[in-house]
């Protein structure tokens, strides 16, 4: 099952109590910054709206470059975000005929909304005639309250040098082509005095440079996923157990508009309460045992997906414990298969929840939440 | 059958040939070469093959007839030694500053194994081959043009421990050896020579000797006199001639014995005198060494005794000092019982006290659950009642609606005609009754017939259930749309309903079967838990 961003999806998600789109029947997979952006996540569960990088070369800027020179590729990023969200560049790699990738250094992080940034990335001694294919990744990454999403974005820049013929005069060409244009030429070949540097035609304009996530980076190096092997989407069915009625949500991905399981002691929201998960301490007949419950808050954790990982944050002031393990309010936790949280951290046998995650080939499919107490 | 070793005969020799004569018996013979020699078969003075361990059968009378049939056939068999032999030749030769250099060069040399039968090309007439007559052939190869040549380069004192020089040695003849009998299968392996004592070296061992031995003599000599130096300085003589001329000139014989005498006694007394007084400087000298030392040694003994009462003072201070930590810690456990005593009943306390507050703290809350709880009861109840009432207000509203309009009725029934009153009075709406009545004029021409189609009419409409004008107007035929008015204005009622009875508003939501949530009619899932609501 993969989220949609369908018109009937977005009247649907208008909607702030609508989980599933009444035309399509598919799941609103909301923004973790719904209220700020109203959009729902892609088929790659990045959002649309808050997410508008737009990458240019800047044609104009660029130095023409013998054999045995150095290129530098002027990248200009822009944010063309409308809702007013800004983003975050946290790392640009280039590379040149599929070797390792290079960090470009970078002065600066934030992309206001309607801002631009430029970055020279430079390509090296250029020794050999041919073309040269310079591959880019680019790390950026949304915020909202104390969540990021990052990603990873690919795009490429083909360059062809020809070596000079003569002494006196060369016959030089040099081409850029993008992934959208193919074939498409910036600079003629003219023959031009080898000891003059030649410009490009500054006429033609800044260049888009297409987009493409990388997946298979992201998860390679810890970008999203979970040790390189297992990738927890949005779209993640939860089913619970070992819960009473009315304490948990239907199972079915996190379709809240937070993008995220409130779980503590107040009453769920199928009971008109404001938590989607109902804690309380049972005793040993089963009763509530109010002495205990008392010990959870209200509000004790949240239960998240993030960059592609199950992430637990602490609410509470009295902490919980993951694996024997305790964390205190604000702290985060990646929860893997076979975790335990404990919300109490002076008794944590009186009440357990175990983590299950059914995954099939790297993908996690189902969260089964069980509750052991 | 076993084999006979067949080896060279001479210790002394390199090589000899094995004569055919020498292996012909009348039995068969198995002869075998040691793996160190070399043996070479040759028939019919061809080389057949050379062999290392080689194993032989021959003689007999098998092939003594093998040779009627087949014809003779010369066979030898060349044995020559693979082992590195020695050879040893003299040297003489004249150095840089033409001095003779002598000595013995020593040549360590081998049958070349993947060569050896090239070394037939050195076996004499005689069908063997001597070391002798190997270092003869070298011989003259190496005496100038080796030797020679590398002494000739180096004075004779600089020959002896030259290892460049013998590196140059070794390289030549080795070159020369392949030189001459590369080819003929034999290699040198090292070569060294031994240098006898030339002349210039004998010459610099005599002048050595004379240095040592006037060394020696110098040294004898300084030791005698320093000897007469301290003879002389240890002697201090006094002589004084405390003699009286002019008695010396008168006395007599005697007294001149007597005075000599006691002059020479002075003179003895003197020399005693001052050897006393040396033996008194040695004496003096010893007496002061030994208060030297005593005080020396008065003074460690000393140093030593202050230490040891210092380190006795120390001793008690450390013990003062340990006494006083031992102290300090039996009152600190005793302090840390106190306190953990205190800690324990604190906490005690405290415990006691989080516990009644946990259970005030619980208290509260059970208490401020019960109040929303009665709260929420109290709202029930409350809720109750205003249902109650709302029924009770609607009861009454509908029951003076009720009154109101049989009161309307009767108040209009008054200015009713018969027709109406018969209509309404069977059950019939006003406005059926307008219709009903309407319809029964237009059909009769009197009154009593009017009345009696009223009654068939109206009749008709109680048992086809008619309730409104448009089904008493579709039952009857009617188009009486100028009627209408006439009968609502008579009948009083309300307007009529603008649509038929299956026209009636449709719902506005739909519940979803699944999870009970309430959706917009429209909807073709729930938007609750997606559940299909409609094709």
């Amino acid at each position: 099952m993969t989220a949609t961003a369908k018109p009937c999806c977005y009247r649907a998600a208008l909607d702030p109590n609508a989980g599933y789109c009444g035309e399509c029947g598919e799941p609103l997979i909301r923004c973790m910054a719904f209220d700020e952006c109203g959009s729902l996540l892609d088929k790659h569960g990045c959002c649309p709206v808050c997410v508008a990088l737009d990458v240019h070369l800047d044609t104009a800027a660029v130095r023409g470059v013998q054999m045995g020179g150095v290129l530098s590729l002027p990248l200009v990023l822009k944010n063309t975000s409308t809702v007013g969200r800004p983003l975050f560049v946290s790392e640009i790699k280039v590379r040149r005929g599929g070797g390792d990738y290079a960090p470009v250094p970078l002065s600066w992080e934030k992309l206001a909304p309607g801002g631009a940034s430029r970055v020279g990335v430079p390509t090296g001694v250029l020794e050999e005639a041919g073309v040269h294919q310079f591959d880019f990744l680019i790390i950026v990454g949304y915020r909202y309250r104390w969540r990021e999403e990052r990603f990873a974005f690919e795009t490429s820049v083909t360059a062809e040098v020809s070596a000079p013929k003569t002494a006196a005069v060369v016959n030089q060409t040099i081409q850029i082509d993008g992934d959208m244009a193919p074939g498409f030429t910036f600079y003629n070949p003219t023959r031009v005095d080898a000891s003059q540097p030649e410009t490009w035609d500054a006429e033609s304009g800044p260049m888009p440079l297409p987009l493409q996530r990388a997946e298979k980076f992201e998860r390679e190096t810890g970008l999203r996923g979970l040790d390189g092997e297992l990738s927890v989407p949005r779209t993640t069915h939860f089913a619970w157990q070992g819960f009473d009625e009315g304490e948990v949500p239907s199972e079915g991905p996190i379709l809240s508009q937070g993008a995220s399981l409130n779980v503590g002691r107040s009453r769920a929201r199928l009971a008109n309460g404001p938590n989607d998960v109902r804690l309380l301490v049972h005793g040993p007949n089963g009763a509530v045992d109010e002495q205990w419950s008392t010990q959870i808050s209200r509000h004790h954790f949240d239960l998240y997906i993030e960059n592609d990982r199950l992430v637990l944050r602490v609410e509470s002031p009295n902490g919980l414990r993951v694996n024997g393990n305790a964390y205190g309010r604000g702290k985060t936790v990646t929860l893997r298969h076979g975790d335990t949280i404990s919300p109490l951290v002076k008794r944590p046998e009186a009440l357990a929840l175990t983590i299950a995650i059914d995954a099939h080939f790297g993908t996690a499919e189902t969260i089964t939440i069980k509750r052991n107490h | 059958m076993a084999s006979e070793t067949l080896s060279i005969s001479d210790p002394n020799l390199l090589a000899e040939y094995v004569r055919q004569s020498d292996l012909k018996t009348f039995f068969e013979r198995r002869l075998a070469t040691p793996p160190d020699q070399m043996a070479l078969l040759i028939r019919n003075g061809e080389v057949i093959q050379a062999y290392k361990g080689a194993h032989f059968s021959i003689g007999g009378l098998v092939n003594g007839l093998k040779s009627v049939v087949g014809g003779s056939t010369h066979i030898q068999i060349l044995l020559a030694d693979l082992k590195p032999f020695s050879l040893q030749t003299p040297v003489k030769a004249l150095s840089k500053d033409n001095v003779e250099i002598a000595g013995v060069c020593t040549l360590e040399l081998q049958v070349n194994p993947d060569k050896s039968s090239n070394v037939m090309g050195l076996m004499n007439p005689n069908g063997f081959l001597t070391r002798d007559e190997v270092l003869d052939r070298f011989r003259p190869h190496l005496t100038d043009r080796v030797f020679e040549a590398a002494t000739g380069r180096i004075n004779a004192e600089d020959i002896r421990g030259d290892k460049g020089l013998q590196d140059f040695i070794q390289g030549e003849v080795m070159r020369e050896i392949e030189r001459i009998a590369g080819n003929i299968g034999l290699i040198a392996n090292a070569v060294s020579v031994e240098w006898a004592i030339n002349v210039a070296e004998r010459d610099a061992l005599k002048a050595a000797e004379i240095d040592r031995e006037q060394d020696k003599l110098d040294h004898q000599l300084s030791v005698l006199r320093r000897n007469i130096e301290r003879t002389a300085d240890s002697r201090q003589i006094e002589i004084k001639a405390n003699i009286d001329l002019a008695r010396l000139a008168n006395e007599s014989e005697d007294e001149l014995a007597r005075m000599a005498l006691n002059s020479e006694i002075e003179l003895l007394d003197a020399r005693e005198a001052v050897a006393r007084r040396q033996e008194l400087e040695v004496l003096q000298h010893e007496i002061v060494l030994l208060k030297t030392e005593r005080v020396a040694k008065f003074e460690n003994e000393l140093a030593e005794a202050g230490q040891t009462i210092d380190l006795t003072k120390s001793k008690a201070a450390l013990r003062k000092v340990e006494r006083e930590i031992a102290d300090l810690d039996h009152l600190q456990s005793i302090e840390f019982r106190k306190r953990e005593a205190e800690i324990r009943q604190f906490e005690a306390f405290s415990e006691q006290d989080i516990a009644n507050r946990a259970q005030g703290q619980a208290a509260e809350h059970i208490r401020k659950l019960q109040e929303i709880e009665n709260q929420g009861e109290d709202a029930d109840v409350g809720r109750r009642i205003r249902e109650k009432d709302a029924d009770s207000a609607r009861e009454l509203a509908r029951i003076k609606a009720e009154a109101d309009s049989k009161l309307a009725q009767l108040t209009v029934g008054a200015k009713m005609t018969p027709e109406q009153i018969l209509a309404i009075n069977a059950g019939l709406s006003p406005d059926v009754a307008g219709v009903l009545a309407e319809q029964a004029k237009s059909k009769a021409s009197g009154n009593e017939e009017t009345m009696a189609v009223m009654r068939e009419m109206v009749q008709a409409a109680t048992d086809a259930q008619i309730r409104s004008e448009e089904q008493a107007r579709a039952m009857f035929g009617m188009g009486m749309d100028g009627a209408v008015g006439v009968s609502h204005g008579a009948g009083g009622g309300t307007a009529p309903a603008s649509g038929t009875a299956s026209a009636k508003a449709a719902p506005q939501t739909v519940e979803c079967p699944k999870c009970g949530r309430q959706n917009s009619a429209t909807a073709r899932f729930c938007i609750g838990c997606g559940h299909k609501l409609r094709a």
